[in-house]
């Protein structure tokens, strides 16, 4: 009975404290008529950002302020749009907390800086940009672009992004990506994973490198590439059947080190880590 | 010739006209004849800069002399040219202007920053390792306390990842990877700098 009782205390002093944050919480919503190619930057210390396509020629940002002790200050100057979470005296990391909604015109080049995040992105067709401290970064379905994503040790995760030119660095954050092609994809991360699941396109340039971190692709057969895969100190495996180079920019050892081709070896992918291990495997 | 036979001898396009094979090939291969006309622009762009706002050559020197401490770059030893490429790491003297660069940047973005909080002016010259020591104390300074913990373990893991490179370059000088490992950690550490900056100007 004492027992049910404290449950019962617990659930109303829960309730009547969700209350009053319900009752603190403030929605804003902003909308802006912007030309083709326009831009956002979003700068939300605290809270995630969500970034959608908006169908029309608006952008729209929703959001949604924990507390008074933040404000949002906003701006917008021919089609460039800034939005910012601007923390007043006495704020803290729960009171600051801003949550956002943006949509956007598909060909919108957005820029996000967030501490904590989580920022999720998807289906747009315009540069990206994500600067985070512990930020998850999520980026879906984003085509002909620069994707430049860099966080301290927030976990990154790309996925279905075609011809991008990807710039990913985390110093110890995991980075996952699922059929990632493009140009130019160039993965750095000092501790955390580097996963790649996919075929690696067709004619890009794809550099993945870790220092202590270990670093899987996962191929489908019919991938073409020329890889090059080099652990320093670190095991390197590869179950995929390539074709053995001739000529080397290093000499491979067995267990550190491979090189080989597989298909018309379209694309060039290099794979480097000083002390984590290295998989090359077929999917 | 190949593309990358034609890359060993890329630095002397900037000041050379190809001749020989080296024509035949910039003329044949539309990818390197786009390289070098890159590179050229970059070349005189740096130029109309270093005209505008060049520091002592003093400072330079320095500069360089830091970066042959930590391995980046290495004292020429011998001249090349066309009729004798230069070695195969000649491809990260790109590299180092960069880095130079960013070091200065860093240097003038710190003493701005910290201009009033300290007495004694940001040494642009000064002895290897000290730069770093100091750079990274002054940017942790600047930050919260809140986040200065994890900024602070960031830096160490950085600064692990260039330990570690620097002794596999002192191991292998002429292991080009090593290099680049080098080159990729100073990248990592310049990120977090910047990261950094951006927070403490909030």
């Amino acid at each position: 009975m004492v027992t049910r009782q404290r449950v019962g205390q617990i659930i109303v002093v829960a309730a009547t404290c969700m209350a009053a944050l319900a009752a603190d919480q403030i929605r804003k919503e902003f909308k802006y008529n912007v030309g083709p190619k326009a831009s956002i930057s979003i700068n939300n210390e605290y809270g995630p950002v969500t970034v959608r396509p908006s169908g029309t020629n608006q952008i729209i940002v929703t959001a949604v302020l924990l507390s008074n002790k933040v404000e949002i200050d906003q701006e917008q100057i021919g089609d460039r749009v800034e939005v910012q979470s601007h923390l007043l005296a006495g704020a803290s990391k729960d009171t600051a907390r801003v949550e956002y909604q943006v949509q956007v015109p598909t060909d919108t080049s957005v820029t996000i800086h967030s501490s904590d995040g989580p920022v999720y992105a998807e289906q747009l067709r315009a540069d990206l940009a994500v600067v985070g401290d512990s930020a998850k970064v999520d980026v879906n379905g984003v085509a002909d672009a620069h994707v430049h994503v860099n966080t301290l040790d927030g976990p990154i995760t790309l996925t279905n992004i075609t011809n991008g030119h990807v710039e990913i660095s985390s110093v110890r954050g995991d980075v996952n990506m699922n059929s990632v092609t493009g140009p130019h994809v160039i993965v750095m991360s000092t501790s955390g994973k580097i996963h790649y699941d996919g075929d690696f396109g067709v004619g890009g340039d794809y550099q993945l490198t870790s220092h202590t971190g270990d670093i899987d692709a996962l191929v489908p057969a019919d991938a073409s590439v020329e890889v090059t895969a080099r652990s320093l100190r670190g095991d390197v495996e590869n179950d995929f059947p390539l074709e053995p180079k001739k000529h080397t920019a290093f000499l491979a050892h067995s267990g550190r080190s491979f090189i080989g081709t597989a298909g018309r070896a379209a694309s060039s992918v290099v794979i480097r880590s000083i002390s984590g291990k290295i998989r090359f495997k077929k999917r | 010739m190949t593309c990358s036979e034609f890359h060993e001898i890329l630095p002397d396009m900037l000041e050379h006209e190809a001749a020989g094979r080296h024509a035949a090939h910039l003329q044949s291969c539309s990818s390197c004849s786009s390289l070098v006309a890159d590179l050229k622009a970059i070349s005189e762009g740096a130029r109309l800069l270093a005209e505008a706002d060049e520091p002592s050559p003093r400072i330079w020197a320095n500069i360089q002399r830091t970066l042959e401490a930590e391995g980046i770059i290495r004292a020429p030893q011998q001249e090349g040219g066309i009729l004798f490429p230069r070695r195969r790491w000649s491809i990260f003297i790109w590299a180092a202007p960069v880095l130079a660069v960013f070091v200065l940047v860093a240097g003038f973005f710190l003493r701005a920053h910290n201009a009033g909080n300290i007495s004694q002016p940001v040494s642009l010259v000064a002895q290897p390792g000290n730069i770093a020591d100091n750079d990274e104390q002054q940017v942790l300074a600047a930050l919260a306390p809140a986040i200065r913990a994890n900024y602070e373990d960031n830096l160490k893991s950085v600064d692990a990842f260039i330990q570690d490179a620097k002794d596999s370059l002192a191991q292998n000088p002429d292991d080009d990877e090593a290099r680049h490992f080098l080159m990729q950690a100073y990248e990592q550490k310049a990120m977090v700098y910047q990261l950094a900056m951006d927070r403490s100007a909030q």
